[in-house]
């Protein structure tokens, strides 16, 4: 039985990822939108805050954000999960809560150690049957909560993983499947303290088996007619009592008394644990079946609930929200006061949004002024295209773009002084594996790439790799310092409606905005006067 | 006494006489011979290993294999002999069993299969299509045999004891510490139940007395119980057996025998088929040795095995043509040819189908190869010295009418005296009217003898070997090119590696 809350015809799979995803995570600073995912900031008692920290929530939305959606279908069918759980959140909850209570069982139960279907020991024959009720009864539990929120419930995802629950668990399988636990019963401790027996009681087996005479008058081909567990007065076996009782029937014709010797005792033990290993043998499926679901439904759950944690870290933080627009027409990005949340999210929302339209534009060149909010820009809307691809909210008040195949980030990291020697040679080669990966629906964000030589080199590269990807058909934002590649490209494309130039404001009284408008490139990136801001002149 | 393999086997020589086991190595053989014999007795590797003592036993044992190339009589020996390993496991398990009723058990279950195993052969090769002299013969004899009077009174006795035992059946119940146990049948009931519950499912229930042929204690008692509640069956089971201690038919055993020669070896070519390689039936000839579509049965496994191509060739020696000499580039396919033409006339020989789509064979007095080996440190003789005792049975006037394969003699002599000695051993084999193949790197070989003809392994445009066999005169300056080539050292190519 498929989950399915991540796309609508088949379960997760990490295939199709981001190329180089650690990399994009690091220039995009989405570690930011992983811990939030991972702050819970739903539960409330007595009105305060009570804040809890679950890094699996932040890896799921990590490992899910890493997979890009290429449809709009895909990304509706997610948005409409997002939209049930941000109105069920406490339902939410409970099914995440539920799933990790059930897999963190089974993992105290040992499940590393023991895989299914396995032939083993009496030891591990009872270790199976107590998964096997641990995950009847957590799935009893989560179809229980759907059937409590079902008539609220909008989105196809949530409808249909409901229904496939009612079928799969129709009254009558559930029926099934309980007579066939209770049978086995007798053979583990599956109901703990839920129905305990007095002290005086035991389970013990009854057992009707059909058989053949095979080869060598050997038994064999046997079929079983009944299986049952009777609860009885406990008897010591080797009491008074048991002997006499033993005696007497060791002494009827047509019987086999246990009490006659141990070997006999040991081969009905035998007997029991094939009866009950047969028994099982038929449940190895469904166990297996029902692990998968587990598995899934948690991972898939967990990414919602991230999702909601990250929604709410943005309305702690008053930073506006909307579900993007995904647009199957090339080249289309609008924005209205598009933020960039991680360092919204630090400050608290006290950050500048940026409103423009650049639907049409292939490549983008965004320069100007220092610290002016160039590459913050840039990150915003590498942030926003994977939030928008994976489903989830996006910090603005609207946001329309086209969907891309992959995004590549290819960001300069000064920070990092392992590349101090050969940085460019590095710089190159990063280039060339994300050329050798890209196609040309892709995105790619460069962040002043190739300045770690010379102005003019750096452009002659830049200009030569830039021209050959727009003309694949790559969708490029680029922030650079290059002021010769700038001018360069500016001016061979004065009529190519595809290039739009950018540049972070910069007012008439050289105050900045940290707005980044339309603007065409200048020779000067302000350099001096943030030099003359920081040192005085 | 009947034989499948020799028409009159009191004549013949026993297996191992004419043991052909340097030629089957050279052969690669070996190879070959590990796959046919996969699923079968060491025995039946014997029975691959040596020729037919005479043309008739060759003609003999190619009627028989034609009949079992038939889908109906391949079914009918394959399902009899299914049946007779069946029976010998049973036999083993009978001297294996602990308890008397379990020897007498096993006994009735190997007897019934080989009286049911008979019978229903009998039934089916009277019906089928066979019609070689071997297999009749053999039906001749199970129809005496299965319709005497005593095999007859055996047979009933079998059949219903058998039916009786088959039929019984007891239901086990297990409750409060004790079994009790009834004759009858169940329902089944929560068998059922669990198929309903997982409908995809179906498994049987491991048998806790299996493991082992004893009874264990609880199965003892069982048997103990089903015993007392079944006394006259036992009686009579006691009874068979003091009567027919002793019931298998020596010429049975023969036949029994003789069977995987032609069984093994239909599967096997069943199965190449199913890879995409043919073989056929040589038809006879008088003089023109020829074939289409040639391959090394053994390079074939090893290509089938790694995902490799095979390349087929042609074979034609025509009426007064002896030899063949082979030259051509190292790795061209010359041993993998000779190899090939080798096991063409082995198969023949043998009265087995040969690898090729057609062929047509004439009758060869025996079949002869000469492989240059490593140099023997254990006789301390030199490479050359080793070969010329290794061609001395070979160059004797006993071998006329023989066919000769003959890969890379002398290569350690000076290549005056190689040519010279080749020339000699060419000379002497074609006057006692043997014919082969001799594959050498001395072109010479093929120029002015009689009845020699030259064959090269061919190369394309680029110097790259095709593995193609064909009749030409040897033009060795290429093969120096392409080794250069190979190896990127001609001035256009070191040119461009400078630059």
């Amino acid at each position: 039985m498929n989950v399915n809350l991540l796309y609508k015809d088949r379960e997760w799979s990490s295939a199709g990822s981001y190329f180089d995803y650690n990399s994009v995570t690091k220039d995009l600073g989405l570690k930011a939108i992983f811990n939030a995912a991972s702050t819970d900031s739903i539960t409330r008692m007595g009105g305060t805050a009570v804040t809890s920290f679950d890094p699996y929530l932040g890896l799921s939305v990590k490992r899910v954000m890493g997979v890009p959606l290429k449809t709009k279908e895909e990304i509706g069918y997610r948005q409409e999960i997002m939209q049930d759980c941000f109105k069920k959140q406490s339902m939410t909850d409970s099914l995440y809560r539920i799933s990790k209570t059930v897999l963190d069982e089974w993992e105290k139960l040992g499940r590393k150690n023991n895989s299914i279907g396995e032939i083993g020991t009496k030891a591990k024959l009872i270790t199976d049957l107590k998964v096997l009720k641990l995950l009847y009864d957590g799935i009893a539990l989560i179809k229980k909560i759907f059937s409590e929120n079902a008539e609220t419930l909008q989105s196809e995802g949530l409808k249909s993983l409901y229904d496939r629950l009612e079928n799969e668990f129709s009254e009558e399988k559930t029926e099934q499947l309980e007579a066939l636990i209770d049978s086995v019963s007798f053979f583990a401790d599956i109901y703990g303290n839920s129905r305990e027996l007095d002290s005086f009681s035991v389970r013990v087996p009854r057992i009707k088996i059909e058989c053949g005479l095979m080869d060598g008058l050997k038994i064999g081909d046997l079929k079983l007619d009944e299986l049952e567990t009777v609860v009885m007065k406990y008897n010591k076996q080797y009491g008074i009592g048991s002997r006499v009782k033993g005696k007497i029937s060791s002494l009827t014709p047509g019987v086999i008394s246990l009490y006659k010797d141990q070997a006999i005792q040991e081969d009905a033990e035998a007997i029991e644990f094939l009866v009950v290993s047969h028994v099982y043998s038929y449940c190895t499926s469904f166990v297996s079946m029902l692990g998968a679901f587990f598995d899934q439904f948690h991972f898939q759950i967990a990414f919602y609930l991230g999702a909601i944690n990250f929604k709410a870290a943005l309305q702690n933080c008053k930073i506006e929200f909307c579900f993007p627009v995904a647009e199957d027409a090339e080249d289309c990005l609008e924005y209205d006061e598009l933020k960039e949340p991680v360092l919204s999210m630090e400050i608290k929302g006290k950050t500048v949004g940026n409103t423009g339209r650049l639907s049409g534009k292939q490549l983008v060149v965004i320069t100007g002024a220092n610290q002016g909010g160039k590459s913050t820009f840039l990150r915003s809307l590498g942030v926003s295209q994977l939030l928008m691809q994976c489903g989830m909210v996006v910090p603005a008040k609207r946001f329309k773009s086209s969907i891309h195949t992959s995004v590549f980030t290819h960001f300069t990291r000064r920070e990092d002084s392992a590349m101090n020697s050969g940085r460019l040679d590095e710089e190159l080669r990063r280039m060339d594996r994300i050329v050798s990966n890209l196609d040309k629906d892709s995105l790619i964000l460069l962040n002043e790439s190739f300045a770690t030589t010379t102005e003019k080199d750096g452009s002659r590269i830049a200009y030569g790799i830039i021209k050959a990807l727009k003309e694949h058909g790559v969708r490029i934002y680029t922030v650079t310092h290059l002021l010769s590649f700038a001018q360069q490209t500016y001016k061979e494309s004065a009529s190519d409606e595809k290039v739009c130039f950018m540049c972070a404001e910069h007012l008439d009284n050289g105050k900045r905005t940290y707005k980044i408008i339309p603007h065409e490139p200048e020779m000067t990136s302000f350099g001096l006067e943030l030099y003359d801001e920081v040192l005085g002149s | 006494m009947i034989s499948l393999l020799s028409k009159n086997p009191n004549k013949s020589k026993k297996s191992g006489e004419n043991s052909q086991l340097t030629v089957l190595s050279d052969l690669n053989f070996d190879q070959i011979l590990d796959r046919i014999c996969l699923e079968w007795d060491s025995e039946l590797r014997k029975m691959y290993e040596s020729f037919p003592s005479s043309k008739e036993d060759e003609d003999y044992r190619k009627d028989i294999y034609q009949d079992f190339k038939k889908d109906d009589v391949y079914e009918i020996m394959s399902g009899h002999y299914s049946l007779i390993r069946e029976r010998r496991e049973y036999s083993a398990r009978k001297e294996d069993a602990y308890e008397l009723i379990q020897k007498q058990t096993w006994y009735l279950r190997e007897i019934h299969t080989y009286v049911s195993s008979l019978e229903l052969m009998h039934d089916k090769l009277g019906n089928s299509s066979c019609s070689s002299e071997g297999l009749k013969e053999l039906s001749a004899f199970l129809d005496g045999y299965l319709s005497d009077e005593n095999f007859r009174n055996m047979s009933n006795i079998i059949n219903a004891l058998w039916k009786e035992l088959s039929d019984f059946h007891v239901i086990l119940t297990y409750e409060k510490g004790r079994f009790t146990l009834t004759n009858g049948v169940t329902e089944g009931a929560y068998d059922k139940f669990l198929s309903e519950c997982f409908p995809e499912e179906h498994h049987t229930m491991t048998n806790p007395f299996a493991g082992t042929e004893y009874f264990s204690d609880l199965e003892n008692e069982i048997i103990k119980l089903f015993q007392r509640k079944n006394h006259s069956f036992f009686k009579k089971l006691e009874k068979f057996c003091k009567d027919y201690p002793e019931v298998f038919s020596e010429q049975i055993s023969v036949f029994e025998s003789e069977i995987p020669y032609y069984l093994a070896f239909a599967k096997f070519q069943r199965s190449m088929k199913e890879h995409g390689f043919d073989m056929c039936t040589a038809s006879k000839s008088d003089d023109t040795l020829s074939a289409s579509g040639l391959y090394d049965l053994a390079l074939a496994l090893t290509n089938m095995d790694n995902g490799k191509e095979t390349v087929p060739n042609e074979l034609f020696m025509d009426k007064g043509e002896s030899f063949f000499v082979l030259t051509g580039p190292n790795q061209g396919g010359k041993t993998t040819y000779a190899r090939s033409l080798g096991q063409l006339i082995y198969f023949n020989k043998m009265g087995l189908d040969v690898p090729a789509c057609s062929s047509s064979v004439p009758y060869y007095t025996n079949l002869w190869t000469h492989f240059s080996v490593e140099e023997s440190i254990e006789s301390g003789r030199g490479k050359l010295m080793d070969e010329l005792e290794r061609l001395k049975p070979i160059m004797h006037e006993s071998q006329e009418g023989a066919f000769i394969v003959i890969n890379e003699l002398f290569t350690t002599a000076a290549n005056y005296d190689a040519i010279e000695m080749g020339r000699r051993v060419l000379d002497y084999l074609t006057g006692i009217k043997c014919r082969g193949i001799y594959v050498t790197h001395l072109g010479e070989l093929s120029k002015n003898s009689k009845g020699v003809v030259s064959l090269i392994a061919c190369v394309d445009e680029n110097n790259v070997q095709t593995f193609k066999i064909e009749r030409n005169t040897p033009a060795e300056a290429t093969y120096i090119n392409r080794q250069v080539l190979k190896y990127h050292l001609t001035y256009e190519q070191l040119k461009e590696r400078f630059s």
